[in-house]
């Protein structure tokens, strides 16, 4: 299946290997994981819009913030002490169970993620 | 001259030179905002555009891999962006047009210079034999020669040679780092420039201070550096790192305005205004020095350049440029990250334990305002820090001093 019609198709649930990014107003976009990478770069690396990755994805500089969709928490790693200042401190409009920093969420050609992406990192 | 950028309102095409950091994001950013003309990007780099910051941490230290590319290759056919990877034989202002050194010319509405820096070569007798450190090529030539059990010298005691130092530690390589500097990060706060001296003692690198060196020789594979006044420093692989020059040839060439950069105003316009210049290269007005010009050499500004020029041309903005620099380095588990613009004449005061490896300095400019803060793994600091600065708030002298007063206070009030 090629990438523009996996970003037509209105998403429900993610594909096994496939990240599936939500911006309000543009249709979501599946990504396919081919190797081991984390949410961020694989954004980054096929040009989502809205995911920045400033720091280079060392949580440092909060621009990667997503929102997790609520039936794919339980697979991801829990948030460490780095993560979680950046939410606190960086993230304006911080969800208390869904945000996370996408360079901090391991994607693997097993994984499947929805995240919605905010307007803006700023 | 007008105040106001008058970039046309619809510019047809964009050409950038150079697909470092700051170039990619504005290509990148310039689709995400909608603009429909052309966009070429040149870069003479022969890989794939790719991650600079990787290069003297995990690139080093972890497995075999292929450094990180910035976009993958399919990312420039989906957005309509041409990579060619050609240098600028010429720019011909009049005309509107530039000449790659294929022969081939292109238009353009807009120029933009992103040609970044290049390694400063030591001035001394045989100072050409020392390895230079600035691209994937030059990282994986240093990779390949950092066998457990070798020797490396590094010359330059800022942060790209302190990161390599630390990278070469951990591949289990002996390390002596030699600066002609009274101390290591000169321009930041003598506390930080000790407690990065002990974490480098920790590595179990040599820190040599002062060093006055007077020639490279190699023989045999084996590099020698001369110190006034001590044994020769002898090494397998010597590296060279003391700061970069930004490269303003191609803009000298053609007229525009240089100095140690190339000049542009506060929209990162040169002195023609169809040409701008953003990232290491360009040297902007000093927002703090009437009349001053400022050169950052920072990834996270370089992209915030890009994308505030992005949002220009696409008329989403008309405001100057507002600069909000941050610089981070980390060594083996150490990190430090600094929120503004470390400046000579600032006051200093500590948070915490400078006699650890755990602190922060607060650096007050002479108004009493907040101008930077350097952090020692205090990230938390450093986050609610580079907010406070962003937010234009200050804090006083004794709340950042005092631990038990909790900083983010100063972000409500």
């Amino acid at each position: 299946m090629t990438e523009s019609n996996q970003q037509e198709r209105i998403v429900h649930q993610a594909d096994a290997g496939s990240v599936v990014y939500v911006s309000a107003g543009t249709a979501p976009r599946a990504v396919s994981v081919t190797q081991p990478t984390t949410a961020m770069r694989l954004a980054v690396e096929h040009g989502v819009p809205g995911i920045i990755g400033e720091c280079g994805g060392q949580a440092m500089c909060g621009t990667c913030h997503v929102k997790v969709h609520d039936e794919y928490l339980g697979g991801l790693p829990a948030p460490n002490e780095e993560e979680l200042d950046i939410l606190d401190v960086v993230i304006t409009d911080r969800d208390p169970v869904r945000s996370r920093l996408a360079c901090q969420l391991p994607v693997t050609p097993e994984t499947s993620l929805i995240v919605d992406v905010p307007d803006t990192q700023y | 001259m007008s105040l106001t950028p008058s970039t046309e309102p619809h510019p047809a095409s964009v050409v950038i030179v150079g697909a470092g950091h700051a170039g990619m994001e504005l290509a990148g950013r310039l689709r995400e905002q909608g603009f429909t003309g052309r966009v070429d990007l040149l870069d003479q780099d022969s890989d794939t555009p790719y991650e600079r910051p990787p290069l003297t941490k995990e690139f080093l230290t972890g497995p075999q891999v292929p450094h990180s590319p910035l976009r993958r290759p399919a990312w420039f056919d989906e957005h309509r962006i041409t990579l060619h990877r050609h240098g600028v034989a010429a720019i011909d202002r009049e005309g509107r047009s530039v000449k790659l050194d294929s022969g081939r010319t292109l238009s353009y509405d807009v120029l933009v210079l992103a040609t970044g820096a290049e390694p400063r070569e030591l001035p001394v007798a045989g100072g050409r034999e020392l390895q230079t450190f600035r691209t994937s090529a030059d990282a994986a030539a240093v990779r390949d020669r950092l066998v457990p059990g070798s020797r490396l010298t590094v010359v330059g005691a800022g942060f790209l040679g302190l990161e390599l130092a630390a990278a070469a530690r951990g591949r289990d390589v002996a390390v002596s780092v030699l600066t002609n500097e009274s101390r290591p990060l000169g321009r930041l706060a003598p506390d930080v420039s000790a407690a990065v001296g002990r974490i480098m003692r920790e590595l179990d690198v040599d820190l040599l201070c002062e060093a006055r060196l007077v020639s490279v020789t190699r023989r045999g594979g084996i590099t020698s550096v001369a110190v006034e006044g001590r044994p020769d420093v002898t090494s397998d692989l010597a590296v060279a790192s003391i700061g970069v020059s930004p490269r303003i040839e191609l803009a000298a060439r053609c007229g525009l305005a240089v100095n140690d950069g190339i000049e542009t105003d506060q929209w990162l316009r040169t002195s023609d205004t169809a040409i701008h210049a953003l990232g290491d290269c360009a040297s902007i007005p000093d927002p703090e020095v009437p009349g001053g010009r400022i050169r950052i050499e920072s990834v996270p500004h370089a992209q915030q350049q890009a994308r505030y020029l992005a949002d220009r041309i696409t008329g989403r903005t008309g405001d100057p440029f507002a600069m909000q620099p941050w610089f981070w380095s980390h060594w083996g588990t150490h990190r430090l990250n600094i929120a503004g613009f470390s400046r000579a004449d600032d006051h200093l005061v500590v948070r915490g334990d400078p006699s650890g490896t755990a602190f922060s300095v607060f650096r007050f400019r002479p108004d009493g305002r907040l101008g930077a803060v350097e952090s020692l793994n205090r990230n938390r600091e450093h986050l609610i820090t580079r907010r406070l600065l962003a937010s234009g708030r200050t804090v006083a002298p004794e709340h950042a001093a005092d631990l038990h007063l909790d900083l983010a206070d100063a972000l409500r009030g």
